[in-house]
């Protein structure tokens, strides 16, 4: 229904465009572009932005960065490099470059829009796919996104965006980490990642659980790793630096159990951490807490 | 199109570290300590009394581990096999109560007992468990340990707090 609608639009935006401005390259692109062949509109546009009569209008630039948003979502939605998708946001600048009087602008906003969000949408499904050398792929497609964006609403803000974006990384580097825990540079992106969100804001309720958890859950991992080849003096050692973790996890977790809505993990966040530091009262308090909690069906045993 | 992605949230380690570090404890006291000549042959024994967490790491991690010459092995010690020898026998705070019933039955015995409450050393306890500034570490008694016929090694008295 919205795909017919989106279509009968875009024939009356043709319709208009074809009877107001004698640009017949462009007007036989937007009609191929219609009729679904793509790779016939695509040369007519090649033909009309290099044609002295029509490569200075506005309309020229606009039917070519649809026919290159048709391009992307017919053959490469799912490339984040794709080919069709640039063209399309250099056929936007063009046609925003040209267009003085802003002819344009009601055409262009949707295709803005469609494309900076498929930038972010793509942002984000590189950040699963990096790893410490990677990183700056993801971040490169943000910040297509992030420009595209500011064109389409010079108000919005990145922040939640761009959070999103490093809670994504951060939480893509400590998978990795996970897997196989000799990458310590994957530990430390994830950290990093997880920071820059605290940064920006110092009560989100992700991050400070994220981070509760990498740093408890590092220690977690290097007890696991004792075994009967380790010395008693490597165990002491280990011990401490495990202890120094715990520590390090604790003021994060208070913060989200006090800060953020009640969950049935949070409880369990403060009772494995204060179990781990030894302290036994501690641990009970809050197992206690969380067991009224499930009574008092305030949370769930499961969330 | 929207956005689409949800991120799904990390999960917390639930393993008892504290668990862990006891057992991993109790295995370097089976290694770093010394019994008589007459309890070094057969397996090595480790008995826990309470604490299934413990016995589940000790399995889990250094069962059938030797121990010298010996090889390791680890009960759950239940009212049924309390009073079987064992070279070290771990008497969890859960079960305080049978500290004084283990300590008769080790009487002339060579058990190293191993509790994890403030107060066990007085009780006769030979090593406690105990917190140090959230470390896990141990006070022991060498002299019961002697008398035991139990010697306590160098690493462990280097590692013992008081």
């Amino acid at each position: 229904m919205k795909t017919k609608w989106l279509y009968t639009a875009w024939m009356v935006v043709l319709a208009v465009a074809a009877g107001a401005q004698n640009l017949p390259l462009t007007n036989e692109a937007a009609q191929k572009c219609q009729a679904g062949d793509i790779t016939a509109a695509i040369a007519l546009s090649e033909k009309a932005i290099s044609s002295p009569e029509e490569m200075n209008e506005p309309f020229t630039w606009y039917v070519r960065c649809y026919i290159f948003k048709e391009q992307y979502k017919a053959k490469e939605n799912q490339q984040p490099d794709s080919p069709a998708r640039e063209n399309a946001v250099t056929a936007i600048n063009h046609c925003r470059e040209l267009d003085k009087d802003k002819t344009q602008n009601a055409n262009i906003r949707p295709i803005l829009k469609f494309i900076a969000t498929s930038y972010y949408n793509d942002a984000l499904l590189v950040s699963k796919q990096i790893d410490h050398q990677t990183e700056n792929k993801a971040r490169l497609l943000f910040e297509k996104f992030a420009s595209l964006m500011k064109v389409y609403d010079p108000a919005i803000s990145m922040v939640p965006y761009e959070n999103e974006l490093r809670k994504s990384l951060g939480q893509h580097h400590y998978a990795v980490w996970e897997k196989d825990n000799t990458q310590s540079d994957e530990i430390s992106d994830a950290i990093r990642c997880f920071n820059e969100i605290l940064t920006t804001d110092s009560n989100n309720c992700d991050a400070n659980y994220s981070m509760a958890i990498i740093y408890y859950n590092s220690a977690v991992f290097k007890i696991r790793a004792i075994g009967s080849g380790t010395d008693l003096m490597e165990i002491i050692m280990i011990q401490d630096e495990c202890v120094h973790l715990f520590k390090s996890s604790l003021p994060y977790m208070e913060k989200v159990y006090s800060r953020c809505p009640q969950k049935a993990d949070h409880f369990r966040g403060m009772m494995y951490v204060n179990r781990a530091l030894g302290r036994d009262a501690e641990y009970e308090k809050y197992k206690a807490a969380l067991e009224e909690a499930v009574k008092k069906g305030m949370i769930k045993a499961k969330d | 199109m929207g956005f689409v992605h949800q991120i799904k949230a990390q999960q917390m380690d639930a393993s008892n570290t504290r668990a862990m570090m006891q057992a991993n404890f109790i295995y370097q006291f089976a290694v770093n300590n010394n019994w008589p000549q007459d309890a070094r042959k057969g397996k090595f024994t480790i008995g826990v009394l309470g604490n299934a967490e413990v016995f589940n790491y000790l399995k889990e991690k250094y069962a059938s581990k030797p121990v010298g010459s010996q090889v390791l092995e680890i009960t759950q010690v239940t009212e049924t096999n309390m009073d079987q020898n064992y070279h070290i026998i771990f008497i969890d705070k859960s079960r305080k109560a049978d500290l004084a019933h283990v300590m008769k039955n080790n009487k002339n015995g060579t058990s190293l007992v191993v509790t994890n409450w403030e107060g066990a050393l007085s009780a006769g306890a030979f090593i406690n468990f105990k917190s140090v500034d959230g470390n896990l570490r141990y006070e022991l008694d060498e002299a019961s340990m002697s008398s035991h016929h139990i010697t306590p090694g160098q690493k462990i008295l280097q590692w013992k707090v008081n």
